[in-house]
């Protein structure tokens, strides 16, 4: 039996080896791992303790810099007050200020944040570095007016809200018994408290901000979203009811809470549809009302008492406005495509409104479900779970602009059905109503968009209910529901076009009128102009005309002529009246000295209106001598606020202004429309803006006024009628057809107006700004002494619309900037 | 050496067609928000990104005059030298302003126009230049689709969903999603060639899509694996994107 013996041994031997093998292999390699991992961890730890040193010395020496440099300044400050000079002294205290800060936040770093990060505490921070400076950042303002904001006459001031990027500051009030009177003359009852917000530029609104306002509150008139409203060469604001709510962003994020992780459950989901069909009955009255919000956002719809509602009529426009598209609105929830055609240069009336405030109210029903905001635009895709129809909702309202919902009522028959079925997740797209090749009118809601059980009345959503927690906002006014068109299409190309038959005596006619047989030219006083009067104060809530801009409510053209005629023989008589009035004493006067005074003062404006008229034609050397400064951004390109900005940061020559403006508006085309040049430094108009608007090969009118606040004197309105060739009739009536015509939104003539001011926020175009009849370019004196900041109202599409004149004029300046700079630097 | 499609571009670029730098800005300006933010490193707030890549995209109006196509720079290197010379630019005036002085802007270096400029892009950069392009070629794919067709590819590929789930919801057959899946693809196919070819200033760059899985020839073989390569290059923009606004909100 030898022979088996070794091969047992060997085969004994070999798979005690193997084994032996792979119990080294087991051992040593977890081994390795756990000597890798602990040789890791030391590294990680000798970095975390080396970065703790790092950032402490960094810190330190960041503190003592800091203080030295404070110490510094101290003196600094003291010598300059003593020898008066208080804007250095101001200089180096806010320059204290930073040192000061910057020594806070490195002690802050040195003692508490870097040693919580050192023992990975770093969560516990959170609340320091990030909820408390949001909170602050968040936080409203004074609950009373400032000395230099004044008080508000009929309101008592009980509170404040923060103010948006509108730059107005918003207070809570109780109105005095005789508003509230008025307001209960006007249709909108227990009204409790209101929402003032107030724009001044002692508080530091800007002119463009006033001037978009009161433009917005123009137009919001017409669906009586507002109470109130003061217009003052200091200040100006409106009032709206006031909701007490939180606002829908707040809102997403309870409901989430209220949910598992993984995305809304059932009742919240209920909820949030119910918030977006009130946001679109809301948009779906805005919309026939022939009104864009133009900023739907979470932050804009407050909810009170499971309803939402939209506020901040900031940025509202008439859907068929003549005025140029801009790109205000909120990132994520504006349309790209909004951006592309507003560099374009279209016109509002050029586009579909109603589908941008859709495309928000997609965004807005997304962040609602996702919790977050559309960071992809159209592309944005829901992770969390939701029905597959809601889905397919958002994707229809937030697609490409010529395949989404055409109308709110579209989009909210929708939505209604998801918001009705028993098992919403059940639903496929198939079965919205879209879907099945168009909406039938037993889908689409009849003002009121819920039924009993789970839709209440949408007007009862302007109805003040009783406060609810933590924020307040503004919202829109009561008004009587509107009879809703059975049909709304855009009729917004079809706007008639005005052709000037004769340009002295101003008369223009309508091709549209000519179509239909009318061929005799239409006069001004003909035309139906807004009663625009911004400057009337505490102008009650009175229900207007409805204005929608569905063709099929449009009355007939003849109809539309008589009431124009009817309504301008009204304002003709109240005008007649208002010159009795203000001027019952001359008249008086007149009376009794009889024709010879007449004769007189008629040889008297002759004299004065005549030199003017000669010297229009007169063209005089330019001397430019003021220092100005300014650069461009060259492409035309939004700011982070859908601003153009011109800014400036480097000195140049008076004459790029000029020079700019002439590249900006030169149009010798016969559709040019006239520029309006408005003085109000001089009277005449001032030989420089009449040198660098003389040659612009288009019709150019001015007007000039050396009181800001006496726009409206005889002197101004005199001078305005001789240079538009109407001042053979200088009664009352033209007057006020002159006032109208400037004040007028709506008049195709006027497309671009230089406003030549001494100071930001005169009276002047407070009152004619706040209509804006065209695009309005603001030379101002102030700007030009002080260097500063200059605020262009130009729309981004003048930009691209003369895109290579402004980028020659862009390089020029450019060129002139350096050489200046250059030589400053060799001077120095 | 440019193709036609890049010259025309950067022809209506120098002569500042706005679309043009709309164009730019909409499909590059988040990558360079990313970029800059990352730079800046937390001293830059999310508002100053954002204007900084503006100013980016307008210091471009300047070096556009002076671009040389034939030094051999990538796209994505001249938009980033740009950027780096904007946020440097800044940084430099915000330092100056400290001082209490004015300072001149300063000279763009050029020498990002050679193949081995100074600037090193880094991987997550270029990865994110690309995905740009991919994304917008899925834009423009959405604007010139029908909205059924465009949504069953969203569905299908993006959502990853299967074609018998998305029929139910339609309404409709497998194999009319399919069909509609494959027009929307063919669609997508022409619109990314055409913008790589756009945005590409070197070979390497134009071979970039075949390198991530996108062949851009109508291949029935292929679809499957160009569809999930679009979904995964559209998922990581997504997320990177979001991402990037978190870190700077």
């Amino acid at each position: 039996m030898a022979g088996p013996a070794p091969i047992l041994l060997f085969f004994g031997a070999t798979v005690g080896l193997v084994i032996l093998i792979v119990a080294t292999v087991l051992l040593i390699v977890p081994l390795f791992r756990a000597i890798g991992w602990c040789f890791r961890g030391v590294g990680w730890l000798i970095a975390h303790i080396a970065r703790f040193i790092g950032r402490t010395f960094s810190d330190t020496l960041r503190a003592l810099g800091a203080t030295i440099t404070a110490v510094i300044f101290l003196p600094l400050i003291l010598i300059n007050i003593v020898i008066g000079r208080w804007s250095a002294a101001g200089h180096f205290a806010r320059a204290l200020t930073d040192e000061v800060s910057s020594v806070g936040r490195a002690l802050y770093r040195l003692f508490l944040g870097n040693p919580a990060r050192l023992l990975l505490m770093e969560g516990a921070l959170e609340g320091i570095e990030q909820r408390i400076p949001n909170a602050i950042a968040h936080a409203p303002g004074s609950d009373k007016p400032s000395r230099r904001t004044g008080q508000f006459p009929g309101y008592t001031i009980v509170g404040s809200l923060k103010g948006g990027g509108s730059g107005g500051r918003l207070f809570i009030a109780e109105p005095l018994p005789e508003k509230r009177a008025a307001y209960e003359r006007a249709g909108a009852h227990d009204v409790d408290r209101v929402v003032i917000k107030s724009f001044s530029s002692a508080d530091g609104s800007t002119l463009a901000q006033i001037i978009r306002e009161s433009r917005a509150l123009e137009a919001a008139r017409r669906l009586n979203l507002i109470l109130d409203h003061e217009l003052s060469d200091e200040r100006f604001f409106y009032v709206t009811p006031y909701v007490p709510g939180i606002d829908l962003t707040t809102e997403t994020q309870r409901l989430h809470s209220r949910s598992s992780p993984q995305g809304l459950d059932p009742e919240p989901l209920q909820s949030a549809l119910s918030y977006i069909a009130d946001l679109l009955v809301t948009l779906d009255r805005y919309h026939t009302g022939g009104l864009w919000h133009k900023d739907i956002k979470p932050d804009n719809i407050i909810v009170a008492d499971g309803e939402a509602h939209l506020v901040d009529l900031g940025l509202v426009t008439p859907l068929r406005s003549a005025m140029t598209l801009t790109t205000h609105g909120t990132e994520y929830f504006r349309d790209p495509e909004l951006v592309r055609l507003a560099l374009r240069g279209v016109k509002v009336h050029e586009v579909d409104g109603v589908k941008f405030d859709l495309y928000g109210a997609g965004a807005v029903l997304y962040s609602m479900l996702e919790n977050s905001f559309p960071a992809h635009a159209g592309l944005s895709r829901i992770t969390k779970r939701c029905p597959e129809a809601l889905r397919w909702i958002v994707r229809r309202a937030m697609a490409d602009i010529h395949q989404r919902y055409g109308s709110a009522r579209e989009m909210l028959a929708d939505l209604r059905v998801v918001a009705q079925a028993k098992d919403p997740f059940a639903l496929r797209p198939a079965d919205l109503p879209s879907m099945k090749g168009g909406i039938s009118e037993d889908d689409l809601p009849r003002g009121d968009h819920r039924d009993a059980q789970d839709f209440p009345d949408p007007a009862s959503s302007f109805t003040p209910r009783s406060p609810g927690p933590a924020a307040h906002s503004p919202r829109p006014a009561p008004r009587p529901s509107p009879a809703r068109p059975e049909s709304a299409p855009r009729v917004g190309k079809t706007r008639p076009k005005l052709v000037i038959a004769d340009w002295w005596t101003g008369k223009y006619r309508s091709d549209q009128f000519q179509r239909a047989n009318r061929p005799e030219p239409v006069h001004p006083s003909e035309v139906v102009m807004p009663a625009a009067s911004p400057g009337h104060r505490a102008r009650s809530v009175r229900p207007r005309p409805h204005r929608g801009h569905g063709a099929g409510h449009r009355p007939a053209a003849k109809e539309q002529l008589h009431s124009a005629r009817a309504r301008v023989r009204e304002m003709r008589t109240r005008a007649q009246e208002r010159m009795h009035r203000t001027s019952g004493k001359r008249l008086r006067t007149s009376e009794r000295a009889g024709i010879g005074i007449a004769v007189v003062s008629l040889l008297l404006v002759v004299l004065i209106v005549l030199p003017a008229v000669l010297r229009t034609s007169r063209p005089a050397p330019v001397a430019f001598s003021q220092p100005y400064t300014f650069r461009v951004h060259p492409i035309g390109m939004p700011d982070s606020r859908g601003h153009q900005v011109l800014r400036a940061d480097f000195p140049a020559e008076f004459d790029t202004i000029g020079k700019y403006i002439r590249d900006l508006l030169i149009d010798p085309s016969p559709d040019a429309g006239m520029v309006l040049v408005l003085d109000s430094n001089a009277a005449p108009p001032s030989e420089q803006l009449r040198a660098f608007t003389g040659d612009l090969g288009r019709p150019v009118v001015y007007a000039s006024s050396t009181n800001t606040s006496d726009y409206v004197s005889d002197t101004f309105v005199a001078e305005a009628l001789a240079i538009l060739g109407v001042n053979r009739d200088p009664d009352a009536d033209t007057t006020d057809r002159l006032v109208e015509l400037l004040r007028g939104t709506s008049d195709p003539r006027i497309t671009d107006l230089i406003w030549y001011s001494d100071s930001a926020g005169g009276a002047l175009v407070q009152q004619y700004g706040s209509t804006e009849p065209a695009t309005i370019h603001l030379v101002t004196q102030r700007d030009l002494r002080e260097n500063s900041l200059m605020q262009p109202f130009y729309s981004p599409s003048e930009a691209s619309d003369r895109e290579s004149s402004r980028a020659n004029a862009i390089r020029s300046a450019t060129r002139a900037i350096r050489a200046s700079v250059r030589s400053e630097s060799g001077n120095r | 050496m440019l193709n036609a499609m890049t010259t025309s571009f950067v022809a209506r670029l120098r002569a500042r067609d706005p679309n043009a730098w709309f164009e730019l800005w909409e499909i590059f300006g988040p990558v360079l928000e990313a970029q800059l933010s990352k730079w800046g490193k937390g001293r830059i707030g999310n508002e100053t990104v954002r204007d900084l890549s503006q100013e980016t995209l307008a210091a471009l109006s300047d070096s556009i005059d002076r671009f040389d196509p034939s030094k051999g720079a990538r796209f994505s290197t001249w938009l980033l030298a740009i950027a780096k010379h904007t946020l440097g630019d800044e940084i430099d005036r915000r330092m100056a302003q400290k001082r209490g002085s004015g300072k001149r802007a300063s000279s763009l270096d050029e020498a990002w126009m050679t193949a081995s400029a100074a600037v090193s892009p880094g991987a997550d950069y270029e990865a994110a230049v690309f995905r740009a392009k991919v994304t917008a070629a899925i834009r423009a794919v959405e604007k010139e689709c029908d909205f059924q067709d465009f949504a069953i590819f969203q569905m299908r590929v993006l959502d990853g969903r299967s074609g018998k789930d998305v029929a139910n919801d339609l309404g409709t057959s497998e194999p009319t999603v399919s069909r509609r899946l494959a027009k929307v693809r063919t669609a997508l196919r022409g619109r990314l060639a055409e913008i790589i070819s756009t945005y590409s200033f070197t070979e390497e760059e134009l071979s970039e899509p075949s390198r991530n899985g996108l062949v851009l020839d109508p291949n029935k073989p292929d679809d499957a694996l160009f569809d999930e390569a679009i979904a995964e290059i559209y998922h990581t923009d997504a997320q990177q994107r979001r991402a990037g606004l978190s870190a700077t909100d």
